[in-house]
């Protein structure tokens, strides 16, 4: 069997579930599913799988990727996998691994505020020209200027379409809650969903 | 917030019901954290057995961490139901499975989040009755203020009769009063407000008076057949890390040990094991349904369960292809077996844990824990060998008659182990690892020790710096147990039901989270002990009278006080009692069985 990719949502109470939270529930969920999946070698085998891009803790997403290889399984393993995970869990699709990972360069989020009035007031400050935060790097604490890698595509209500940078730098919504937090005084309270990973000439990642 | 995963339910295997067809809501409230009580067999168990009643949901519930805790009194969540997310204090009965004395505080906790009052006696209405099982209520006293009633010994059978009893009750509009008379004619179950307590001048207890046809004494309940009842072979998958991630079965009840320390050696007797085939079974079909990686052998003593080389064998073909292991925790070093190891470690392979207990053969036998010097480094010896390159032992301090020696006996024997790895070992190059750890030892109820005080903090601290300063190798490392929690974990263990004030002011100033070291907080338990007007040592460092009347002598587990003096005088001899297999002493538990047939 080869390599497959998984194409899945993370919705609802899962948003609280961590990365590894998720990958030891992927690798329950094949095993309740009767899907093989390959191991590692050595002292303490471990199944090989992997998730592209994994989600900050309360992140939701529509479009998360699981990499995995298996060895054998049912006809039907989208359904005997989603029979096998918790509420919020759920597989779209699967299908071979066509691209790498590592042509991910953009991801499209939409963040909620709580309110119009908030949702406006982030339009602009995510208008400014520069916007440092502080961010952890392989050499400890740095100050990136985030604005080059975030585009705004619009606001509908109290949400706002996103892109963000995937690639390098990373930029994920926690990013953009510190330099809203910058212009608005606070960290305001904001839900992100995931809605689209992007190849860095535009089209969606597959 | 930590973990959030902790608080939102939802996992793999939660069962949910249609609130149309629920006539009775049962919370399964475990007083400590989500990592710790889902890491619970027991609640397991009875969660498979409660939401099997039709007509009943059983949710769980566990004790928040602070950061939770502050967040729902801030924004007014009172504690809910993992499943629903229902608020408890709307459920009808309330259950605690309490397994651990510095637990207590952590039901006043939950109540209080919940919003429910805390004393029994300020809840007039029939709805919500709060009770408690578990290993703590072989001596239910110091939460007795706090709780309707209690469930004593086994909850399969017991906790699914007080819920009929109570399905009765609400239909028919009972008062609790009435429902609580009732409930005290269901063998197993513990009314405290239907005994009368008095004390005499010195303290101890005067006199326990039941009324209302209460039982004088209040029998533990057991199952007869453990093949024939409920397993939860599918069960609620954590999403989130939790402390025993793994698949449990339980071999057998009960222990033909007879350690004279172990509460747990006493309490769940007579011996019952199940059969192989049912293991097999059970266990396959768990793992199936769990997905997970390991499967764990539990019983107080894995290694004398008869027939565990065929259970090996059984799971050991399911689980190899499949890259599960199994683990065996509870081995002994007198029937120790390198075979069964290496087979059952072909997936992943653990450490080992031999439990010598005390350092000399002397303080040994004292505490009949029938393991030689000779047992231990053979079976030392035969790990090495096979390629082991760590082992961990543990051990007591301040057991009784302990004297230094015994104590230094623990540093001699350690560094025996290490000179048997020097000459068995393959491979001196690697290293090996010999961590010593003691506890402190604490006189529970239901035991031979029962009698006995506890070391004073100071000697006990004394002992660890004795022992430390003899450790020879830095091959050795050396871990202890800080005496402060060992010596509120005594009191309360011992403890009566003035108690229940000291709890509630606990909990009070700092909270019920002290079975943690984050939150426990030693100078809060003195003060709080003192103010109620109770000492401590009254509990702790008293030698207790053999006439004495204990505070759980309400309570009968099966095992007679008369087979306790003898231990406790052998004991006090040095003398061994042979284990339950090899000659019945007659402690009474075989009682218990329909039959009277021990499994030994």
């Amino acid at each position: 069997m080869p390599e497959l990719r998984f194409r899945f949502e993370k919705r609802g109470r899962s948003a609280f579930l961590s990365h590894l939270d998720v990958m030891r529930t992927f690798q329950r969920a094949f095993v309740r599913a009767e899907i093989g999946v390959r191991h590692s070698e050595g002292f303490n085998p471990h199944p090989k799988m992997s998730i592209a891009l994994p989600l900050q803790l309360g992140c939701e997403s529509v479009c998360e990727v699981l990499d995995v290889s298996v060895l054998e399984g049912p006809a039907d393993m989208t359904s005997a996998l989603n029979a096998a995970l918790p509420e919020g869990l759920h597989v779209l699709s699967a299908s071979l691994q066509e691209r790498p990972v590592r042509e991910i360069a953009w991801a499209e989020w939409r963040i909620s505020l709580p309110s119009e009035g908030d949702a406006e007031e982030a339009e602009r400050i995510l208008r400014f020209p520069s916007l440092p935060v502080e961010k952890k790097t392989k050499r400890g604490l740095g100050t990136l200027d985030i604005a080059p890698h975030v585009q705004l595509l619009s606001r509908e209500g109290r949400d706002l379409l996103l892109r963000l940078r995937a690639d390098s730098p990373v930029v994920n919504t926690g990013d953009v809650r510190k330099a809203l937090a910058a212009g608005l005084g606070s960290e305001p309270r904001m839900k992100s969903l995931r809605l689209r990973l992007l190849r860095a000439d535009g089209e969606t990642f597959q | 917030m930590q973990k959030p995963a902790r608080y939102t339910g939802g996992e793999y295997g939660e069962i949910i019901k249609s609130k149309d067809e629920t006539e009775l809501r049962f919370a399964l409230c475990f007083p400590d954290t989500y990592e710790i009580g889902m890491s619970n067999l027991g609640l397991r168990i009875l969660y498979g057995v409660l939401n099997r009643l039709p007509g009943v949901w059983c949710e769980r519930v566990f004790e928040p961490w602070e950061d939770m805790a502050k967040a729902m009194r801030e924004h007014g969540i009172p504690l809910y139901g993992l499943e629903s997310g229902d608020p408890i204090r709307d459920f009808d009965l309330i259950g605690f499975s309490v397994g651990y004395e510095m637990s207590f505080t952590g039901i006043l906790d939950m109540l209080s989040l919940a919003g429910i009052p805390l004393l029994s006696a300020d809840r007039k209405d029939l709805r919500p009755i709060v009770f408690a099982g578990g290993a703590c209520m072989y001596n239910p006293e110091p939460i007795a203020d706090f709780i309707d009633l209690a469930v004593i010994g086994e909850g399969e059978e017991l906790d699914a009769e007080l819920t009929e009893l109570f399905r009765t009750a609400k239909r028919e509009g009972w008062t609790k009063e009435r429902f609580l008379r009732a409930a005290a004619g269901i063998e197993g179950v513990y009314v405290p407000s239907l005994y009368d307590v008095r004390y005499g001048a010195d303290g101890t207890l005067a006199s326990v008076t039941p009324r209302d046809g209460a039982p004088e004494r209040v029998r533990k309940r057991i199952l007869q057949d453990l093949d024939g009842a409920l397993f939860p072979v599918r069960t609620v998958i954590p999403s989130t890390e939790i402390v025993h991630d793994r698949t449990m079965l339980e071999l057998f009840r009960g222990c033909i040990r007879g350690c004279r320390f172990c509460q747990a050696g006493y309490v769940y007797r007579p011996v019952r094991a199940k059969k192989a085939e049912t293991l097999i079974r059970q266990g396959i079909e768990s793992l199936r349904h769990s997905g997970y990686e390991e499967i764990s052998l539990t019983s107080l003593s894995t290694s004398d369960y008869r027939e565990l080389g065929a259970l090996c064998d059984g799971l050991l073909e399911w689980c190899e292809p499949r890259s599960v292991s199994l683990s065996l925790p509870s081995l002994r070093a007198d029937n120790f077996s390198l075979a069964l190891m290496q087979r059952v470690q072909k997936v992943r392979r653990s450490g080992l844990t031999f439990a010598p207990e005390a350092g000399s053969q002397r303080l040994r036998d004292v505490i009949n824990k029938n393991v030689t010097e000779e047992d231990l480094l053979n079976a030392c010896r035969t790990a090495f060998s096979g390629g082991w390159s760590g082992v961990k032992l543990y051990f007591m301090l301040g057991l009784p008659t302990e004297t230094d020696e015994d104590v230094l006996a623990i540093a001699d024997l350690a560094y025996k182990v290490f000179q048997v790895w020097r000459e068995s070992t393959p491979n001196r190059s690697r290293g090996v690892r010999i961590t010593v750890s003691t506890s402190c030892f604490i006189p529970k109820p239901m035991t031979p020790f029962q009698w006995y005080p506890q070391d004073s903090r100071e000697e006990l601290i004394r002992k660890q710096k004795l022992l430390k300063g003899a450790m020879r190798t830095k091959a050795i490392s050396y871990s202890w147990h800080e005496p402060d929690v060992s010596y509120v974990e005594a009191a309360l263990a011992v403890g009566d039901r003035r108690q229940g004030r000291v709890l509630r002011r606990v909990y009070e100033t700092v909270g019920g989270l002290q079975a943690w070291e984050e939150y426990f907080n030693y100078e809060a338990w003195l003060e709080a002990f003192r103010s109620e007007g109770l000492d401590l040592d009254f509990y702790v460092r008293r030698l207790r009278g053999e006439e004495e009347l204990l505070p759980w002598d309400v309570i009968d587990d099966g095992v007679s006080k008369r087979h306790l003096l003898r231990e406790k005088h052998l004991a006090e001899a040095g003398v061994t009692s042979p284990d339950c297999r090899k000659q019945c002493l007659g402690c009474g538990a075989d009682r218990l069985l329909k039959g009277g047939r021990c499994d030994a």
